[in-house]
């Protein structure tokens, strides 16, 4: 049996569904692209943003560290008051205070007075009171903890200790 | 080729940026440390040297002055921001405040003199100054005593000398000195017994600078110038430190010469044949000016023996040697042998010392001290068993 294919008839195709589809196809593979690949750049976009933030807080943390300086000047065991000033290039806020015996180990960082902010000025120069004060005989050391100011969370005490730098003056 | 498209917006726009602030942080981050090395290394090359001094100037009507000197021995600029008086019994600052809280630069290789004295008004114990640098160095002095506001190891720096020359034995002479002005002086008078005519005093009294009137008394009232050789006027006036001392030269005491007393203390009686001794002891009169040294050979060459004596026996050893006012020693002890008698009849010695001119000299005045004569006879018994 022999088939016959008849020629489409002229000047009209006949109309079929087929293109439409490849079309459709290739229209959600590109939207699916661009849609994963725009996820993909807000993703970056949003790790390397986090990323930045964190390093920034990290190298400021360093860089304050390396900034700060604390000198006490002066000393009154009398009226345990402390003279002190910053030549650094950050405020720095004071966390504590003690004066001890030098035959004796330090006693840390003891939070024993209200943090008190001494700008970065090496003209300005601050009092610190209300140290406290341990029994023995003279020598004494008189210690101070310090951090930058900015660094300083009134609620993460541990944080801060890790940013906290000594200063010491001897006083006989 | 989108996705490559994408894929290149995404290195581009995150990874490269996160890199480049990663690189920026860090090069930042390595400033920083090379700053505050050289900022260490700058603070460690600090070397500030602080010296006290005190000055006197009360002829300027300037006062005492305490001085601090700063020498800045490091191959860097110094700022002192402030300086410290601190106490050092009390550990505290004098005054509760920093003495000076003016900037200073002092330059490498050079010094700088401040006045400090206002800090320690009426301050006494010791003190030590401590200089804060602008970059953080603290730099103390050596602790120094000071006694009302002044220094006490510039207290008296110069050393005013008064000599009292030719005073009279047994006086007293005071020596007072009143200071004028600003001036002071420790002590302020001082009294000498005299031990011997025509001795010399020096005595020497630390003193500031100015002018001090010097008085000179003897028993108690102002020598007058009839009484002084030098100098013209009592009291004597002298600025130090252009003059230093002051000399009183007394008109010089005339000495007498006493006369010695000589004696000769023999026993009374001696056996014949027998050696003894017998000793010569000399008094000075109490009115004697000075000592006198014994002239030993003249006294022993003034000894004459006569009686039953065997010649050529007599020895003497001299003791004493110098003999002070009112005193008595024994100038020689002598042996001698009496000589056998022929028959049973006792027999004597007499031994006689001639008055002298020269039995002594005087230690000050180099004057001969004459002396009296003395004899004494001894019996010389026969022995029994003749």
């Amino acid at each position: 049996m022999n088939a016959t294919i008849s020629p489409p008839p002229k000047g009209r195709r006949p109309r079929t569904s087929r293109g439409d589809t490849i079309l459709l196809a290739e229209i959600l593979l590109f939207a699916g692209v661009v849609t994963l690949g725009v996820a993909l750049w807000a993703l970056s976009l949003g790790y390397v943003s986090s990323q930045g933030t964190q390093m920034s807080r990290e190298y400021d943390r360093m860089i304050s560290q390396h900034r700060i300086l604390l000198v006490i000047e002066a000393a009154s065991l009398q009226s345990n008051i402390v003279w002190v000033s910053n030549p650094g290039m950050n405020d720095v806020i004071v966390l504590s205070c003690t004066i001890y015996p030098k035959t004796q180990p330090s006693p840390g960082i003891r939070y024993n007075i209200e943090p008190t902010v001494v700008a970065a000025s090496p003209e300005r120069l601050e009092t610190i009171q209300g140290c406290e004060r341990y029994p023995g005989e003279p020598p004494y050391i008189v210690e101070l903890w310090y951090m930058p100011a900015h660094l300083y969370n009134r609620t993460d005490p541990a944080r801060n200790v890790m940013s906290a730098q000594v200063a010491r003056y001897e006083a006989r | 080729m989108v996705g490559v498209a994408i894929a290149i917006a995404i290195f581009f726009t995150t990874l490269v940026p996160l890199y480049l602030y990663m690189s920026t942080l860090h090069n930042l981050y390595s400033n920083e440390l090379n700053y505050r090395r050289i900022r260490d290394i700058d603070r460690a090359t600090e070397s500030l040297e602080i010296a006290i001094e005190g000055t006197v100037i009360p002829l300027s009507g300037m006062g005492n002055q305490i001085r601090l000197v700063l020498k800045n021995t490091s191959p860097l600029m110094i700022r002192v921001q402030r300086i410290w008086a601190m106490d050092v019994e009390e550990a505290a600052p004098i005054g509760n405040d920093p003495c000076i809280q003016t900037p200073i630069d002092v330059s490498p290789g050079w010094n700088t003199s401040l006045r400090i004295d206002q800090c320690l008004t009426n301050f006494t114990g010791r003190a030590q100054f401590i200089a804060v640098t602008e970059r953080g160095r603290l730099f103390a002095s050596t602790p120094v005593l000071i006694v009302g506001g002044r220094l006490a190891s510039g207290l008296y720096p110069y050393t005013l000398t008064v000599s009292v020359i030719n005073m009279k034995r047994g006086d007293e002479y005071t020596i007072l000195i009143s200071p004028q002005g600003d001036a002071d002086i420790q002590p302020r008078s001082i009294t000498y017994k005299a031990t011997a005519s025509n001795e010399n005093i020096s005595l020497s009294f630390g003193a500031t600078a100015g002018t001090f009137l010097v008085y000179l008394l003897e028993n108690g009232e102002l020598i007058g110038p009839g009484r002084l050789i030098a100098p013209s006027t009592n009291p004597a006036e002298v600025t130090l430190p252009d003059y230093w001392n002051v000399v009183f030269i007394l008109a010089r005491t005339e000495i007498n010469p006493q006369t010695i007393d000589i004696e000769i203390m023999a026993p009374s009686r001696v056996l014949e044949g027998e050696s003894f001794s017998f000793d010569i002891t000399l008094s000075l009169p109490a009115q004697a000016g000075e000592n006198v040294r014994i002239n030993h050979m003249a006294i022993q060459n003034s000894i004459t023996l006569s009686g039953d004596y065997e010649p050529g026996t007599l020895y003497c050893i001299p003791l004493g040697d110098i003999l002070t006012p009112g005193s008595t020693t024994i100038a020689l002890r002598c042996n001698l042998n009496a000589a056998d008698l022929r028959g049973n009849n006792p027999g004597s010695i007499t031994i006689t010392i001639h008055a002298l001119s020269n039995a002594g000299t005087g230690q000050d005045s180099g004057l001969a001290y004459p002396s009296d004569s003395d004899s004494t006879s001894i019996t010389v018994r026969p022995q029994r068993q003749r």
